[in-house]
């Protein structure tokens, strides 16, 4: 069996604003497999944001902080990265992809230079010369020879296959060699025109280009995990619909794993191979998307489904969910969804439901069985 | 004139925003380029009807709905409002026309100035259509003893001559006139007292309950509300003055899903309590399909498509809405593993050249397409349905998901 | 909050000192008190002069004229500088009489602004001729430009907001929208703003001084610049450093105050900051009006990054 890309073990994220404290993500576990798709779902403030750049260790902290929990990556555990090995952590080996792709790119640079940053940024990676975040606290020195691959376990050995280091030498010495590397990476997300995409800005760009530019600058990197946050949301539906399909492409050809976070049930139901439906912090439900989306076994997720317009008003109102999200400076005690919850009885308001298999029969040790965090998950299917 | 003109009836709205010249530019003489929003747009919403305006960004359908509310002066075409001509509408009058027609804004932060309470957000209408009645009837009033005058110099004179005609001997084949009436005396208009403090909280009180807010938030602060509540705030600030037609401008696009229920529910309630008329302009083919009773689709300006909501949905005829239908992501998994296939982006709206709009995105598209603008027509057999395109009859049966190929990374987007 | 308390020391100092001198000031601006160049001790804390004048006493009477001028000219810019800046960018439709009377505010703003600054007051100042009053007036012509083109900026940035359109949709006159939705919106800035700005113009004003073209020290009515020109020439700076170095810490520290005063401002009025303390309410209110409760959590776009440090985050998602 193959080793997880990606392995986070009962992650607790808060953020400590004046005296409060709001418990953004509580508990969340995940295992991502080298090249699988898995999709976070939930509402504004459901904590998935949080959860996507809790990750790369990409929250400023304060004022958050990782309370508990562990994110393996390859290995290497992120939480115990010191601060001033972070930006070695950041861009070795996990790409991210944002919902706004003229915020996230660099007005002031023309794509080439976008995407040669973050190529240049993998050669050093790659020859040594960034510093695995185990070896160093010295900083970059660019007019050292590439030092030599460090300990066992770290973060450079796991990613970087052994580059040619003549190679590499080579493709350092100037930026017009970067180019064919550059115009491949515009290719491989289906640019039409590559060669003069190359020399525009990011606001001569449509919103489509833009989101196409971020997903090639995070490829570049070579990452073995994408995070990709709400990569479509910004995006008109026909451009979404474009996007949507490059990025199914594409995890047929780069072998990335991908953590994709969204608010939208259909964005999660085309793209991802398991589904977490986040609620107030949690991961209430947990499984493989076509039973999670057939099968709900999560009150929330049975509602949610089901609030999402698809009918006539003449057939009748919207189903909706009664009560509001839950301030998360004070989450309710028990399960956090039970104020909301019509199956809500006592058992749900003292303890919170442990995220169980649906199956008994399963093995309970596998982490990509579908599993939901109720204790009367078997009274779903029969909600209203 | 026997059946009633419809709510609202725009015929070929256009708005144009010129592109400001460069230095260089108007060295060169070169003419002023203009963004076309809205391109010729001829539509009318009934009275209690939803119409749903859908596109994408530049398509217009936010210009459009500005424009329709008076918030830009349109470039060229028409605006009717029960019958009325508003398109040039001014001052007073334009400000008294705006209880007629609201608008709700996408924004549920910026929507709302941050400064004030609930009940002087959802006040600002009254507190503003108060002194324009008081201004209106006030004129009236201003005007009356003038108008009297006028009235009783023309009875007067009228009388003389009634008089004198009766006095002198009558001459054959000329009957006396009438005897002229003294005109009445003017009915002022009542000026209406200013509006108090007291009874705009009152009425905000009134109003609150009707869009789900509990009426005790009156002196609350937007920023305490979340986003759904904002979004019920701006409702209730629109339904306030009492108006027929509501635009709502994306009012559920910043919303969660199981928010955006609770919202579009509360929008068809209303819309039944009080025979509101609708123009939900947005990009969200499902709050459309639930809110809407007709359908107009934008692209680039023009319309390309109009007719039931039903119809529209399940039968779209024109390419483009097949192609936006086909790109909605479904919430079910066994769809999937489908491949888009409209390529392209949305092109510029600066100088549009003539020929379809969609023609460089169009999967079906023929030269004639390029250089020949489709007009809005009826297609034989599909009733009230209007289609602006040159290959509706042929291409009116082929079911959007063919715009989808299914099994895996089998389909590039088309070439455009 | 050190800033307001700092300052609010200095406004009753300089209060007591305007109104009731001898409380605080035992010499007179011109009084000779006996000892010459005697450095500091508990009856001059500042020392005294080469003409035997109390340094701590003419510091002190200088308080009220200083701050008096720093304050006024920077209100007087305000006034005249907010108003046309409020019309300009408001009323700003090309092609109506509004939008030219607009684009030649902002020309003769551009035109001022081209200048700098302190050249310019000087040359008013020489025209206007020399006195306290002339310099006040020659900076508040410098000054207002900074101000048309600050409340310009900000009242274009307000009027396209929705609640602005959403206010014109309702009828309200665009007057009333000016006042009503526009101004309410950028005072803040304006505020935070003047306050960092009083220091500057007192900087200006003492720099006019020390170049010796605003009043005579010694005189009757001392100010900071003008009393450091004077003991800069009249005595070696390194033998007698008291006489120089005790206007100058005054200048500094009412400087310091009024930098950290706004500071302070900015933070307090920063709605961003002020979101922290949005109220919640409990217990959870039934379905239908259960919109209602805050969270706090809720912002269009949830990116904790984006917020900076002063930001409440936004523990959740985008979208």
């Amino acid at each position: 069996m193959t080793e997880p890309v990606l392995q986070v073990n009962d992650l607790t994220v808060t953020y400590t604003v004046g005296a409060g404290t709001f418990f953004a993500v509580s508990d969340v576990s995940l295992q991502i497999e080298p090249g699988q798709v898995v999709g976070i779902v939930g509402e504004t403030g459901c904590g998935k944001s949080t959860l996507a750049k809790a990750i790369p260790r990409l929250l400023p902290e304060p004022p958050a902080s990782i309370g508990s929990g562990a994110i393996i990556f390859r290995g290497t555990d992120l939480v115990k990265v010191g601060r001033r090995q972070l930006p070695m952590v950041r861009g070795t080996g996990i790409g991210m992809i944002f919902q706004e792709p003229l915020n996230s790119l660099n007005p002031a640079f023309r794509v080439f230079d976008q995407i040669a940053e973050s190529i240049r940024i993998r050669h050093y990676r790659e020859m040594g010369w960034l510093r695995s975040f185990q070896g160093g606290e010295q900083p970059f020195d660019y007019s050292k020879p590439p030092i030599t691959t460090t300990a066992a376990g770290s973060l450079s050995k796991a990613i970087v296959p052994p580059a040619a280091e003549e190679a590499v030498k080579d493709r350092l010495a100037t930026r017009s060699q970067f180019r064919e590397e550059v115009l491949s990476y515009l290719r491989l997300v289906r640019i039409n025109d590559p060669e003069t995409i190359l020399n525009l800005y990011p606001h001569e760009l449509s919103g489509g280009m833009r989101q196409r530019i971020m997903i090639a600058m995070a490829l570049s990197e070579k990452p073995s995990l994408l995070i990709a946050d709400e990569p479509t949301s910004a995006l008109d539906v026909t451009i979404q619909a474009q996007v949507l399909t490059l990025m199914k492409e594409l995890i047929d050809e780069v072998h990335a794993a991908i953590l994709f976070i969204s608010h939208d049930l259909g964005v999660i139901a085309e793209t991802a191979d398991e589904v977490g439906v986040m609620y107030a912090g949690r991961i209430v439900e947990y499984g493989p998307v076509a039973e999670v989306f057939r099968d709900p076994r999560h009150p929330y997720t049975k509602m949610l489904l089901r609030a999402a317009p698809a009918h006539y008003k003449n057939d009748g109102p919207l189903s909706t969910i009664p009560g509001s999200v839950p301030n998360l400076s004070r989450p309710p005690p028990g399960c956090r969804f039970h104020p909301r919850c019509s199956l809500a009885r006592d058992v749900c308001r003292g303890e919170n439901p442990p995220l169980a298999p649906v199956d008994p029969a399963a093995s309970a040790e596998s982490p990509h069985i579908h599993r939901s965090a109720c204790y009367f998950q078997s009274e779903v299917p029969n909600l209203r | 004139m026997s059946a009633p003109p419809p709510l609202l009836e725009v015929e070929g709205l256009e708005k144009f925003f010129p592109i400001t010249r460069s230095l260089t530019e108007t060295f060169q003489r070169r003419s002023a380029r203009a963004v076309h929003a809205v391109d010729g747009v001829s539509l009318s919403v009934g009275r209690g009807e939803a119409l749903g305006l859908i596109g994408e960004s530049g398509s217009g359908k936010t210009t459009f709905g500005w424009v329709v509310s008076r918030l830009h002066d349109p470039t060229g075409g028409t605006i009717r409002f029960n019958g009325q001509d508003v398109t040039k509408l001014q001052g007073t009058r334009l400000r008294q026309w705006r209880r007629n027609i609201q608008i709700v804004f996408q924004d549920p932060v910026g929507s709302l100035d941050p400064r004030l309470r609930v009940w002087q957000i959802v006040g600002e209408p009254l507190r503003a259509q108060n002194p324009i009645d008081r201004t209106l009837a006030k004129e009236a009033r201003a005007r009356a003893p003038a108008e009297f005058r006028v009235a009783q110099e023309k009875y007067r004179r009228d009388l003389a001559e009634h008089q004198r005609a009766k006095s002198s001997p009558p001459e054959p084949g000329r009957s006396l006139p009438p005897e002229p009436q003294p005109p009445e005396a003017p009915k002022l208009p009542e000026v209406p007292p200013r509006i108090t403090k007291a009874q705009v909280r009152a009425r905000v009180q009134e109003i609150l309950p009707t869009v789900g807010l509990p009426p005790d938030c009156l002196d609350q602060y937007p920023h305490e509300f979340s986003g759904g509540g904002r979004q019920r705030i701006s409702l209730a600030r629109a339904l306030i003055v009492n108006p027929s037609l509501i635009v709502l401008d994306e009012p559920t696009s910043a919303l969660d899903v199981a928010v955006q229920a609770q919202i579009l529910n509360r929008l068809v309630a209303l819309q039944r309590e009080r025979g509101l008329s609708y123009v939900l302009i947005t990009h969200n083919v499902a709050a459309v399909r639930f809110v809407a009773d007709r359908v107009a689709v934008m692209y680039l300006g023009r319309l390309v498509e109009v007719g039931g909501v039903r119809e529209v949905l399940e039968h779209p005829v024109h390419p483009y809405t097949k192609a936006l239908l086909a790109a909605v992501p479904y919430p079910d998994p066994s769809r999937r593993r489908t491949r888009y296939r409209i390529g392209g982006d949305i092109p510029s709206l600066v100088d549009p050249k003539p020929g379809c709009r969609f023609s460089p995105r169009c999967p079906f598209v023929i030269d004639r397409c390029r250089v020949e603008d489709p007009p809005l027509r009826t297609i034989p057999g599909l009733g009230e349905r209007l289609v602006s395109c040159h290959r509706a009859e042929e291409v009116q049966d082929i079911a959007p998901e063919t715009l989808l190929a299914t099994g895996p990374t089998s389909a590039r987007p088309l070439p455009t | 909050m050190f800033g307001f308390l700092l300052v609010s020391l200095i406004c009753i100092v300089a209060l007591i000192v305007a109104v009731a001198p001898h409380v605080l000031v035992p010499y007179g601006p011109t009084q000779e008190t006996g000892p010459i160049y005697s450095p500091p001790s508990w009856a001059h804390p500042f020392g005294t002069d080469g003409l035997s004048f109390d340094v701590y006493s003419n510091v002190m009477l200088a308080l009220p004229l200083d701050l008096g001028l720093g304050i006024g000219i920077a209100a007087a810019s305000l006034v005249v500088g907010g108003v046309l800046g409020l019309l300009a960018g408001f009323y700003d439709r090309p092609g109506t009489l509004a939008g030219y009377a607009s684009v030649s505010i902002m020309r003769v703003t551009d035109i001022f602004l081209s200048f700098p600054s302190l050249i310019l007051a000087l040359a008013i100042t020489r025209v206007l001729g020399i006195s306290i009053i002339n310099v006040a007036i020659a900076i508040t012509i410098t000054w207002w430009p900074y101000y048309v083109r600050l409340i310009r900026g900000e009242v274009l940035s307000v009027k396209h907001l929705p609640y602005v359109t959403a206010a014109r949709a309702a009828g309200v006159t665009e007057n009333r929208i000016l006042l009503r939705h526009v101004l309410r919106n950028v005072t803040e800035p304006l505020i935070v703003y003047f306050t960092l700005d009083i220091g500057t113009v007192l900087v200006t004003y003492s720099t006019i001084a020390y170049i010796g073209v605003a009043s005579k020290y010694p005189g009757p009515v001392p100010e900071w610049g003008s009393m450091m020109a004077y003991y800069q020439s009249s005595a070696p700076i390194s033998s007698y450093p008291w006489l120089v170095l005790a206007p100058g810490a005054a200048v500094f520290v009412t400087v310091i105050a009024f930098s950290l005063l706004g500071d302070g401002l900015r933070d307090i009025l920063d709605p961003r900051t002020r979101r922290a303390f949005v109220r919640s309410t409990t217990p959870e209110p039934p379905a239908e009006r259960a919109l209602l409760p805050v969270t706090p959590l809720e912002t269009s776009a949830g990116d904790p990054m984006a917020e900076g440090p002063l930001g409440t985050p936004d523990p959740g998602g985008g979208g």
